[in-house]
């Protein structure tokens, strides 16, 4: 499991170290303090490894263009004021003791990578990248400086296979259901994802199913009385089931969710959080949730405690130089602030400047 | 501004009512969380000068009723966890001196932060953090304590409080203040026939500290619509409350706070 994380000159990040993860964290801060960043960052370390993601992304182009549909991709905004002189610096620690560090230079073109662990550094390699970065990492994985590295950092256990699945509320405006639906309904996963979105959301779904409409097949909800193209029912349905169903397909890796509680009635939120934890649980996923709600606050709390899976709370900001601070709370500190009326979201408040 | 660390609701409710009738504009907000809407979340508005005077509250959860066995715990979240550097701290004396009330708080933070100490006044310190790693090592953290109640006050002593409250300053200003208890001229002496009563061989019922007096005769003097409503019951003390006695029982209250704000 990813106990800490490093970031130096990435994105809005000069320097800040995300550290004491829990199996479930929960990031809050103000908009521009880094949260997203965070997940961008794994998302980044995961392109080594694997290059295109379940939803079929392209996770390196798809970090850059997720905010915004550009026409071209272009890396120096991956870079902290666009500085591409220095390089971007990633490093993962894990809870075994192993640790991964990435350096990305575009102006060298070269990605340096290395693993240890207890402090022996136990391989190492640097591969010159091509211009568009883009093929890069298939190179990189062929090489045996990478089955050096990757041996020792859990890559054939999958620990680092998906580093970071990341879904945010755009991801419901794509079908992307259909992309891996074979694999839902091959173990008949399908009707446990049916009675999830039941259970959340007061539906009496029957059952989902492919279907051929216009040309192409649509994902379907079969009601009792009619049947539903998933594309036509409400966005929180859509995204519940998007979190829910990458989540049952995932084991043994990160599952990060933007904002959760996008669309979402609090009855309904209430029981998506207890769910992405059973799920957590069941699974071995470690869930990494980003949002401004205050109930996805306390029912991460109520859930951690109904679960008994270990969260943690992360407050972030970001001053204007770049400096990344984070102040992780565990479970029953985060429960006493929240009892005694302290928002955890607001802390700067009461923050000096750093 | 800092936090206010207080023991619970009423405690949140008697600074709304000292500090609406000293400052103007006086805004108090309430919690935004569901079913904490009647409970004061901060309180701000402007002093004579001016300035801006401004509380947030600390620990006043209904659920568990806040409560001064949890005013540690709060401010070490606080410190260790948020990394507040500068926060105030209500505590009732109960059956203490000011002094060690200051102690208790300061023992507590002084064990958090682990730095040299100094004092800003009798009731205000700061210590510098060489523990913890939310905060800068090196950094101070002020915190300034409220002893809550009238320790040493001749009319409490008379009434046998010996466990002093935030309810010392009603009882003081029912006391003082003919216009909160209509038809009951006799007020002193009404409190000492029904204690002498109580605590009498009859009933053998110990009441030594004001919080518990004050329930006993919050019904009796009527100030308030819902007589068992501790917030309607201080609301109205504050609204009704003749101005000189007022500040006569509630400046050094008020003094503290300030001095709580100033860094």
């Amino acid at each position: 499991m990813l106990k800490s994380l490093e970031i130096k000159n990435f994105k809005g990040i000069k320097e800040g170290t995300i550290s004491d993860l829990a199996q479930v964290n929960v990031l809050v801060g103000r908009n521009n303090s880094g949260k997203s960043t965070v997940l961008d960052a794994l998302l980044l370390m995961r392109y080594v490894f694997v290059i295109t993601d379940y939803l079929g992304n392209d996770g390196l182009e798809w970090t850059i263009k997720r905010r915004v549909e550009r026409g071209n991709v272009n890396y120096r905004e991956l870079h902290y004021m666009l500085n591409t002189q220095e390089p971007i610096y990633l490093q993962a620690a894990f809870t075994d003791g192993a640790k991964v560090v990435q350096q990305w230079g575009v102006v060298s073109r070269q990605l340096n990578l290395s693993s240890d662990v207890g402090g022996n550094t136990k391989g190492h390699g640097t591969v010159q990248m091509d211009p568009s970065w883009i093929r890069t990492p298939e190179n990189f994985r062929s090489s045996s400086q990478f089955e050096n590295v990757a041996s020792h950092i859990g890559y054939d256990n999958a620990t680092l296979i998906a580093l970071g699945h990341l879904l945010d509320p755009s991801t419901i405006r794509f079908p992307f259901l259909e992309r891996f639906w074979e694999k839902i309904v091959l173990d008949r996963r399908d009707r446990v994802l049916r009675d999830m979105i039941n259970g959340i959301h007061k539906l009496n779904i029957e059952g989902f199913s492919l279907m051929p409409f216009a040309g192409h097949n649509r994902l379907v909800a079969l009601l009792p009385d009619r049947s539903v193209a998933v594309d036509w029912l409400g966005d929180g349905l859509r995204y519940a089931l998007n979190i829910l169903a990458l989540g049952m397909l995932l084991e043994g890796t990160i599952l990060m969710v933007e904002e959760p509680e996008t669309h979402q009635h609090p009855e309904s939120l209430k029981l998506l959080t207890r769910t992405l934890f059973e799920l957590a649980r069941r699974q071995n996923l470690q869930l990494f949730l980003t949002t401004h709600s205050w109930e996805l606050m306390t029912y991460s709390l109520e859930a951690a405690e109904q679960t008994g899976v270990e969260l943690a709370m992360h407050h972030v900001r970001l001053n204007d130089k770049g400096m990344f601070d984070t102040r992780s709370i565990p479970l029953p500190d985060a429960k006493l602030l929240l009892d005694i009326g302290h928002d955890i979201r607001l802390s700067d408040k009461y923050i000096g400047a750093r | 501004m800092p936090p206010l660390v207080v023991e619970g609701i009423t405690d949140a409710v008697f600074f709304c009512g000292l500090l609406r009738r000293h400052l103007s504009e006086v805004r108090v907000n309430f919690m935004d969380q569901p079913g904490k809407h009647r409970i004061p979340a901060s309180v701000t508005g402007l002093q004579a000068d001016g300035s801006l005077l401004e509380f947030d509250f600390r620990n006043q959860d209904p659920e568990t009723g806040g409560g001064r066995d949890r005013i540690p715990e709060a401010v070490r979240a606080l410190i260790r966890d948020i990394g507040v550097l500068h926060l105030a701290v209500a505590k009732d004396l109960d059956g203490n001196t000011p002094d060690i009330v200051v102690r208790s708080i300061r023992d507590v933070v002084l064990n958090l932060l682990g730095g040299p100490i100094e004092n800003v006044s009798e009731e205000k310190f700061r210590i510098q953090n060489v523990r913890l790693a939310n905060i800068p090592k090196g950094q101070w953290v002020t915190v300034a304590v409220i002893p809550m109640g009238l320790y040493d006050d001749p009319d409490l002593k008379a009434l046998g409080i010996t466990r002093h409250a935030m309810e010392d300053y009603l009882i003081k200003m029912l006391l003082l203040d003919e216009s909160l208890r209509p038809g009951l001229p006799q007020f002193r002496q009404l409190l000492l026939d029904l204690l002498n009563v109580i605590r009498g061989e009859s009933y053998k019922v110990s009441i030594d500290s004001s919080k518990e007096l004050f329930q006993l005769v919050k019904p009796v003097v009527k100030v308030a619509g819902n007589r068992f409503n501790d917030t309607g019951v201080i609301n109205a003390l504050f609204d009704k409350a003749n101005s000189a006695i007022l500040e006569s029982v509630v400046a050094p209250v008020r003094g503290q706070l300030q001095q709580a704000v100033a860094l």
